[in-house]
């Protein structure tokens, strides 16, 4: 679930290993790792081929066109299959797969790798380990010649003068090839294909020896840029810029900040400065990680990934710059979330620690996000899937010890009316004291642009209020013969605007409505602010039941991305989401479909689509516009809304 | 530790679907270079790796979700 940096020591070389989940939830650690990584180690089991996870992850190792090396694991398996599993691999990330080990059998008896650069048989020992370095047997030289010419034809692809020894010589020597290899993988048009039984210990020696060799360190690799278009390049001799790729917040330890020095070097004890936050970081201690053991070191150089302990104010993404260094770096770019959900706290009493606690859940992960929408009054989490949102759960449940539960996010309905109507009401309270007096007569209309004004009232004054979510109030005072004086006006206008805030159907805004007050009545003591303000409110409601009132719901623009053959499954999901489908497109092999669906529908739209494409589809979504919710659902919430104010009442 | 310069420094993301054996690679790669003296397994949750006390829950297994292919269901870690 969570990317680990682990270290290893290979032959005077240190390689850095991050470990990473497998699951999309979990996409941003995975994002995260390959950004900082020169490169990228794509495992593929032998038994299922290409599965779909990595087909997702695949697409962020293009993106930032990282050296890829594809290790082909699990040879050892009875199901495995290294020849479908080479297949699938060239159908899918294309012709720079180039096969570079073979396994002589596969299966239980996976004890001996041909490789192509070498062209030596390793032979492993029952408990793997070291190979015997063996000459590769008469029966498999024919293959192996075969295979190693296509190595050599793929190296000198990438590089004019080893194209030219090529042509020369007909073949190439050990260190050319290697010289060739890397080239074309840093231009991301060689994968050499290793093979492995990680389980039984066979084939990672000869891959950290090709890691060593042949693999870019960061020095080799293109600049980062910074936020200004400019570039920084991985140089020991530069001014110290560390860059933050990950925060772990580890209980009895706090926050953990893991980096990796993009420039110069970092010694235990420097003052760095991050420009995001304004403020000035100490690296106290340095140190390796390998999982959860820290190893404190002295100092790490250009290239190098560390960690270190109470940054107070930096987060991942963020730089810190050293003396003479400015800018920032790119930072990391998260996709969007998938799902979301409504937090409810139990204990109300709880919700500071909920908010810190998810503060810290959000520095950990970027891809999980969270906002308290004031307008549905919900605390609304939004993860990148099912699982990562049931975690998010059981950390605040468990580590942080608080009773939540889920609901479904409430929809930003609107309330406007389709029909003129009047209404009138008269507030009185004439018991004891001071009295309470105040009669409107109201006549309501929906509004537009360019609506003239009644032909029947003389409308003495005009109010337009834009209102804060869209549309707008407009008020014509029609008043005559000084029925109500205007001081009351602005009473009215704050009964209509409380209605408006929570409409008589459903509670939520209004939108778009003319009022015209033309009539009522005063008395000369006991009329004030408070009765006028009640009697503009009730006559509002009144007359807003009588206008044909109509419920209005957020429609959504949709663009859902997934391959062709599930595009007949996400098309009926659509359809049953009560959306429009607006077209269709093909983008690289994948299937667009534009729709219109309404927010109500899209929450589940999202959650269906992971099971239909098994992942692989990807969604956009951007709000369009609020149009009319069909009868008989406008009929059931109204209802449901009546209860709750019945409830309340009681 | 030992200091390593720039051009002896590698870094490497293992990334793959769940259950290609990512963690039982960077296992065996400490394990081979004598960082660890035992290599410790997925299955007995004694990885390197695999040290937050989430991953090793009932809730969190059950969390799983699965895919179906090929008419078997697979669970997903």
């Amino acid at each position: 679930m969570y990317a680990t940096p682990l270290h290893t020591e290979w032959k005077d070389y240190k390689i850095n290993v991050i470990d990473t989940p497998g699951l999309d939830d979990f996409i941003g650690e995975v994002i995260s790792s390959i950004r900082v990584c020169d490169t990228a180690v794509i495992l593929l089991n032998a038994q299922n081929g290409v599965e779909i996870g990595t087909e997702i992850i695949f697409d962020y190792v293009d993106k930032y066109q990282r050296p890829t090396i594809i290790a082909i694991n699990q040879l050892d398996h009875e199901k495995a299959n290294f020849q479908s599993t080479l297949e699938e691999a060239k159908n899918f990330f294309g012709p720079a797969v180039t096969v570079m080990q073979y396994p002589v059998e596969v299966g239980p008896g996976f004890n001996a790798i041909i490789d192509l650069l070498k062209m030596t048989m390793y032979k492993f020992p029952k408990t793997g380990g070291k190979p015997e370095k063996l000459p590769i047997p008469e029966s498999e030289l024919e293959n192996a010649n075969k295979l190693h010419n296509e190595l050599v034809e793929k190296a000198a692809e990438n590089d004019e003068k080893l194209m030219e020894l090529y042509f020369e010589k007909g073949n190439l020597d050990e260190d050319e090839l290697r010289d060739g290899i890397k080239k074309g993988m840093m231009n991301h048009q060689v994968f050499p294909v290793f093979c492995l039984s990680a389980k039984n210990d066979m084939g990672s020696g000869r891959l950290m020896g090709f890691i060593d060799n042949v693999a870019p360190s960061a020095v080799d690799m293109p600049a980062e840029i910074l936020e200004d278009g400019s570039e920084v390049k991985c140089d020991p001799k530069a001014p110290t810029r560390l860059f933050v790729f990950k925060t772990l917040v580890e209980p009895h330890l706090g926050k953990l900040s893991l980096f990796k020095v993009m420039a110069g070097e970092v010694v235990q004890g420097n003052d760095f400065q991050n420009e995001k936050t304004d403020t000035t970081e100490r690296i106290g201690q340095l140190f390796i990680l390998d999982g959860k053991n820290r190893i404190q070191v002295d100092r790490l150089k250009a290239g190098d990934i560390g960690a270190t302990l109470k940054l107070k104010n930096t987060n991942t993404s963020d730089t810190l710059n050293a003396k003479g260094a400015r800018g920032n770096i790119d930072e990391i770019h998260f996709p969007e979330p998938k799902l979301r959900t409504a937090i409810v706290i139990k204990n109300k009493n709880d919700d500071e620690k909920l908010m810190l606690a998810l503060h810290d859940i959000h520095a950990e992960d970027q891809t999980i996000r969270y906002r308290y929408d004031k307008e549905i009054r919900q605390l609304i989490l939004s993860t990148q899937g099912d699982l990562h949102m049931n975690i998010v759960k059981w950390r605040l449940q468990h580590l942080h010890k608080m009773e939540i539960d889920f609901e479904a996010p409430r929809i930003p309905y609107r309330e406007t009316i389709q029909k003129p109507a009047e209404a009138n009401y008269k507030h009185k309270k004439q018991s004891g004291g001071s009295g309470q007096f105040g009669e409107v007569y109201m006549r309501i209309e929906p509004y537009f642009e360019g609506l003239p004004n009644p032909k029947d009232l003389n409308v003495k004054n005009t109010e337009v209020h834009d209102l804060p979510w869209g549309g707008k109030l407009v008020f014509l005072n029609c008043i005559s013969g000084g029925v109500i004086d205007n001081r009351f006006m602005p009473s009215i206008i704050k009964g209509i605007m409380e209605k408006m805030l929570e409409g008589p159907l459903t509670g939520s805004y209004v939108r778009d409505v003319r009022v015209a007050v033309y009539d009522g009545k005063m008395h000369a003591v006991d009329s004030n602010d408070i009765s006028f303000k009640i009697a503009g409110m009730m006559a509002f409601k009144e007359a807003f039941h009588a206008a044909q009132p109509q419920l209005l719901e957020p429609i959504y623009e949709v663009e859902t991305e997934a391959p062709e053959h599930v595009m007949g499954d996400v098309m009926s999901e659509l359809q049953t989401r009560r959306s429009v489908i607006m077209g269709m497109d093909s983008r690289g092999g994948y299937q667009i479909i534009k729709a219109r669906t309404p927010l109500a529908e899209l929450d589940k739209f999202n959650a269906a689509l992971r099971s239909i494409t098994q992942g692989r589809a990807k969604v956009k979504s951007i709000f369009a516009e609020y149009a009319p919710v069909p009868n008989e659902i406008q009929k059931k919430l109204t209802e449901d809304y009546r209860k709750i104010e019945v409830d309340n009442h009681h | 530790m030992k200091t390593y310069d720039e051009k002896h420094i590698k870094n490497v993301a293992l990334i793959g679907a769940a259950k290609s054996g990512k963690t039982t690679l960077a296992e065996t790669m400490l394990f081979e270079a004598g960082i660890i003296s035992r290599r410790g397994t997925v299955e007995e949750k004694n990885t390197l790796s695999d040290y937050h006390e989430i991953e090793h829950t009932a809730e969190a297994r059950c969390m799983q979700p699965h895919y179906i292919r090929n008419g078997r269901i697979i669970r997903l870690t």
